[in-house]
């Protein structure tokens, strides 16, 4: 299955580190999964890690640090569509908490700008409570505004974020704030 | 004779023209409870079992996942109004446009008893005045 599988992805299995980008491919991935994912990428997965563990126990002879999920990496990606309000590390644990949140703040920016307009400034804030804590995500709008902006938050609901909202947790919000405003 | 959730709706929305800012901050967090407390109701009515602590997001959450679309329509607002009761009660920075802000936590507070009496196949409590 191994060498199949290489021989797939056109790399030489003498070459590790062509190995090493493939376990960490495999390891994002599977963590990236939607609850909606069929079952296809349920028989994926398995597969996947016993390929992982076989490249790893047979293509290193040392001790291979395994890598954490690079959140640093993940909050620069967002950092590119969303402007973050509060530190780093207040986010970062958001998505350590929550880690499918990430793949849901990007593919949220589309929709985001389909519903809101395009350019809008969107931030990102982590609320805190007593109980939990929510990772806000507020459309910045202008006090003219032309549409209601109800309606406009009523549209990216039904047009993806209804569809989505379940791999949430409970633990992401999109709203708008209309700025100046009298 | 159990206490009517819906009251703080109405004292809500009887202060939501008073300027104070802690009165403002008040219509925002008795709003949320009482959104809070409708969808509690229905969501224990059904199966959901979830304990404190974190029940305020483990209730949103289980109405997201929720099959039937009104259930999951519940979900889609209410951490909406979950995110201005925190902003109100445990954030000292100003909320910018408040009253702007307690308007809005009105509206989809009603519209959220709505979907609750569609799914209970009741009729919908009396509109407020805006």
């Amino acid at each position: 299955m191994l060498s199949s599988l290489a021989a797939g992805l056109d790399v030489p299995q003498t070459l590790p580190g062509a190995h090493r980008s493939l376990h960490q491919a495999a390891k994002w991935y599977e963590h990236q999964q939607p609850a909606t994912s069929s079952a296809n990428v349920v028989v994926f997965a398995p597969n996947t890690r016993r390929i992982e563990e076989n490249l790893i126990s047979h293509a290193y002879s040392y001790e291979q640090p395994r890598s954490n999920r690079d959140y640093a990496g993940q909050l620069r990606a967002l950092q590119q569509h969303y402007t973050t309000l509060d530190t780093n590390r207040s986010i970062i644990e958001v998505l350590e908490e929550e880690p499918a949140l990430y793949t849901l703040l990007l593919e949220a920016v589309r929709p985001l700008h389909n519903a809101f307009g395009e350019r809008r400034l969107i931030q990102i804030r982590v609320q805190f409570s007593d109980d939990d804590s929510l990772l806000k995500v507020a459309v910045q709008l202008p006090a003219d505004f032309g549409d209601d902006p109800e309606l406009a938050l009523r549209s990216f609901d039904r047009d993806w974020w209804v569809d989505n909202c379940h791999r949430s947790g409970g633990a992401l919000v999109f709203d708008y704030e209309i700025r100046d405003a009298v | 004779m159990p206490f009517d959730w819906r009251e703080f709706l109405i004292v809500a929305h009887g202060l939501r023209n008073d300027n104070r800012e802690g009165v403002q901050r008040t219509c925002l967090g008795r709003t949320y409870y009482y959104v809070y407390n409708l969808g509690l109701m229905k969501a224990r009515a059904i199966n959901f079992t979830g304990k404190k602590p974190g029940l305020h997001t483990k209730l949103w959450d289980w109405c997201q996942k929720h099959s039937d679309p009104t259930i999951k329509q519940l979900g889609v607002l209410g951490p909406r109004l979950y995110s201005l009761r925190i902003a109100a009660d445990y954030n000292d920075a100003p909320i910018s446009n408040l009253a702007a802000e307690v308007r809005t936590q009105l509206s989809r507070a009603q519209v959220f008893e709505g979907l609750v009496a569609q799914s209970n196949g009741q009729t919908p409590p009396p509109v407020l005045p805006p």
